[in-house]
């Protein structure tokens, strides 16, 4: 199963965006097969309207199940939950590793979209 | 984090001097964004210093290549927004027309259009002579996309505030209901409406508290220039009732408005004690929001 | 003829200028006067309408036949303004991201894309004794105030001899579709720093745009020369002063027609007519 991170760049070390839409990337990790890719979402940072459906698009087109963010507009979360991907947030969201691990330990909560 | 923005409708209300002068309040517990990015003032009287400017650039035009275009004319015919037409035998786009909708690029059977870039305008993170943190920006010169600059503007205030531990965001919001007011909306913790009692300020406040209540934002009010038409004033305090917003002060028609900006300073700075008490009472009633939140 | 009553700065007198320019034209010559500030439209508050006509502006949005679709996600690649997104067995539209260029309608390789409307506010057209008055009204809510504007203008009445655009204040893309096409604009600009400072933005833009205008100073008060000096400097015909008086104010403030309760200020609106007709003789295609 396919979980993407709402990240500040591409890596494990890297910082956790704790925005969804204008988030600089997504860092997505394969359960099954620990391969990772990194969806480059920065030309949707400045954008006025628009940046919260463009990066769900990104998402579902990567075959993303699981959304691990801070907070989702109501856009794109119309669009996740039509597509059926679950997403889940924590308190103090700080690396991608550290997230990770927390998911894997079923340390993070639903975000209501 | 607490974002305050500041809106009128109507322009001409007071409200940049409302802002500027809260903002001075506030210190340096808050970042100070000018987001009336097509008209923006507030940096004549926070003479700021540009400590970092930034290139804006956002949407895309359109452009023909003349060597492979062979005038078939379905650009022009497709285009929804008529910014194509022949000029000199040669089909050209016009920029201030075009929407930037690609629709001509993806339909020319010679590849013969590409889309370009804008650069809409810069923006700043600056200093501002009380030492506060202050972005702002100017749209190039006749540029579209101003609702996509304030997005940007309020973001990068938003993240200063975040990175800095600053309290507050204090936003001198654009005129309008429109696509720039929206934009300046997404996020709000209050807005705080400046008005005046004129017919045209009373239309104008019903519907952006309309805007207000269709995306769920609360808000309070000030009434400017109360007593140019007190019966209208009235009007504007019974409409904030029924619509469950607090009008926080009624401030009269006053030249300390007009004298502060002649001298360049903000209504917090003048000799006038009462304007000065007006401005420190709603400050407080926006902290005591703020603290509630 | 076509004249644009535009600003920069809000507040500064474009509603007061406009309403009662085309209240004073209107005795001499038929006017139309459309208000194209569509945020905010506020000339209607100054004149008793008769026989009020209004109807709703829609523009398109795409509608997906989910029999034809096959999911391909052209639709979604096209759009520059995301307001379609394709799933693997759904489609979603947005209608308040959509710019209704027609792009999805046009690129779907199955044709399963047909048009549908969202409604973006009004045109009001209704009578003032001899005027027409024509006013957009944005809805609540739509980030549409271009297209609106667009529109409104379109309601063409032909048959006039004088048409007022009063226009949405700032300089961006609603200000540039109303004055894009006319013969003639008037600034309207108030003698304070904050609106020296945007109506030189106003100026910028028209030079830019290559078109011919004029400034009236409003709020003119006899000490102060801040725009008289600017427009000297610049070479800008300033049109005419309109004093600073409480009774003014407070006469606009109540939804007043100044040049219909003040003699002295329908001779002055009456004198600035004739001298805009003086000045765009030869300029207008009438």
């Amino acid at each position: 199963m396919r979980i993407a991170i709402s990240a500040c760049a591409d890596g494990w070390k890297e910082r956790v965006d704790d925005r969804f839409g204008r988030a600089e990337g997504f860092f997505v990790c394969d359960t099954d097969t620990n391969e990772t890719t990194y969806i480059d979402n920065h030309e949707n940072v400045d954008v006025a309207h628009g940046a919260g459906t463009s990066a769900a698009q990104s998402i579902v087109n990567a075959g993303v199940r699981v959304v691990i963010t801070g907070r989702v507009g109501p856009k794109a979360g119309s669009v996740l939950r039509a597509a059926g991907v679950r997403v889940m947030t924590g308190d103090d969201l700080t690396t991608v590793e550290e997230v990770y691990q927390r998911f894997r330990d079923g340390e993070l909560y639903e975000l209501s979209v | 984090m607490n974002e305050i923005v500041i809106m009128s409708g109507k322009g001409g209300t007071g409200k940049t001097s409302i802002a500027a002068a809260l903002g001075v309040l506030a210190g340096t517990g808050a970042v100070v964004a000018d987001c009336d990015v097509d008209a923006a003032n507030l940096h004549l009287l926070y003479e700021p210093e540009n400590r970092e400017a930034n290139e804006f650039w956002s949407g895309k035009t359109a452009v023909i290549d003349h060597e492979s275009c062979v005038e078939c004319g379905i650009c022009e015919e497709k285009c929804r927004f008529d910014a194509i037409h022949e000029q000199d035998g040669h089909l050209v786009v016009n920029g201030v027309d075009c929407e930037g909708c690609s629709v001509c690029h993806h339909l020319c059977p010679e590849k013969a259009i590409v889309m370009i870039d804008n650069r809409a305008g810069h923006w700043y993170v600056s200093k501002s002579r009380f030492g506060s943190w202050f972005v702002h920006a100017k749209l190039g010169i006749g540029q579209e996309n101003s609702g996509k600059l304030v997005s940007k503007v309020k973001q990068e205030a938003k993240q200063l505030a975040e990175k800095e531990g600053v309290p507050y965001v204090i936003i001198d919001g654009p005129p309008g209901i429109g696509c720039p007011a929206i934009a300046s909306l997404s996020g709000a913790s209050h807005v705080l409406i400046v008005t005046e009692a004129t017919r045209s300020g009373l239309h104008d406040v019903e519907r952006l508290v309309s805007l207000l209540e269709f995306f769920k934002v609360n808000a309070s009010c000030i009434v400017n220039k109360f007593d140019i038409d007190p019966g209208v004033g009235g009007e504007i305090v019974r409409f904030c009732q029924k619509r469950q917003i607090e009008v926080v002060s009624q401030i009269p028609y006053d030249r300390v408005f007009y004298e502060a900006l002649r001298a360049e300073k903000t209504l917090v700075e003048t000799n006038d004690a009462e304007i000065k008490t007006k401005v420190e009472e709603v400050w407080n009633h926006l902290q005591k929001i703020g603290g509630a939140a | 003829m076509k004249i644009a009553v535009a600003s920069g700065k809000g507040g500064t007198g474009k509603t007061f200028v406009s309403t009662n320019l085309a209240n004073v034209a209107s005795k001499a010559v038929r006017v139309a006067l459309y208000d194209l500030d569509v945020d905010e439209p506020n000339c209607h508050l100054f004149f008793n309408r008769d026989h009020e006509a209004v109807e709703t502006v829609k523009t398109m949005i795409p509608v997906v036949d989910g029999e034809k679709c096959l999911h391909c996600g052209t639709c979604s690649d096209v759009c520059e303004f995301h307001a379609i997104v394709s799933l693997p067995t759904d489609v979603l539209v947005f209608p308040e991201l959509c710019h209704s260029c027609y792009g999805c309608l046009e690129m779907c390789p199955e044709e399963a894309i047909t048009e549908g409307f969202k409604d973006i506010g009004t045109i009001t057209v209704s009578e003032h004794r001899s005027m027409t008055l024509v006013t957009g009204k944005l809805r609540i809510g739509q980030p549409a105030t271009t297209a609106l504007v667009r529109a409104t203008k379109d309601e063409a009445d032909t048959n006039v001899d004088v048409t007022f655009y009063d226009s949405p204040p700032g300089t961006s893309c609603p200000v540039i579709e109303v004055v894009k096409d006319v013969d003639y604009v008037i600034l309207v600009g108030e003698p304070t720093r904050f609106g020296l400072h945007d109506l030189d933005l106003m100026v910028q833009t028209l030079k830019q745009l290559d078109r011919h205008f004029g400034v009236i100073i409003n709020k003119a008060a006899e000490q102060n020369h801040l725009l008289e000096d600017y427009c000297r400097e610049q070479e800008i015909d300033v049109i005419v002063r309109i004093p600073e008086r409480s009774d003014i104010a407070v006469a606009y403030a109540r939804g007043e027609l100044v040049t219909e309760t003040m003699p002295e200020l329908e001779e002055l609106f009456g004198r600035t007519f004739k001298r805009l007709r003086q000045i765009t003789v030869g300029s207008a295609h009438e």
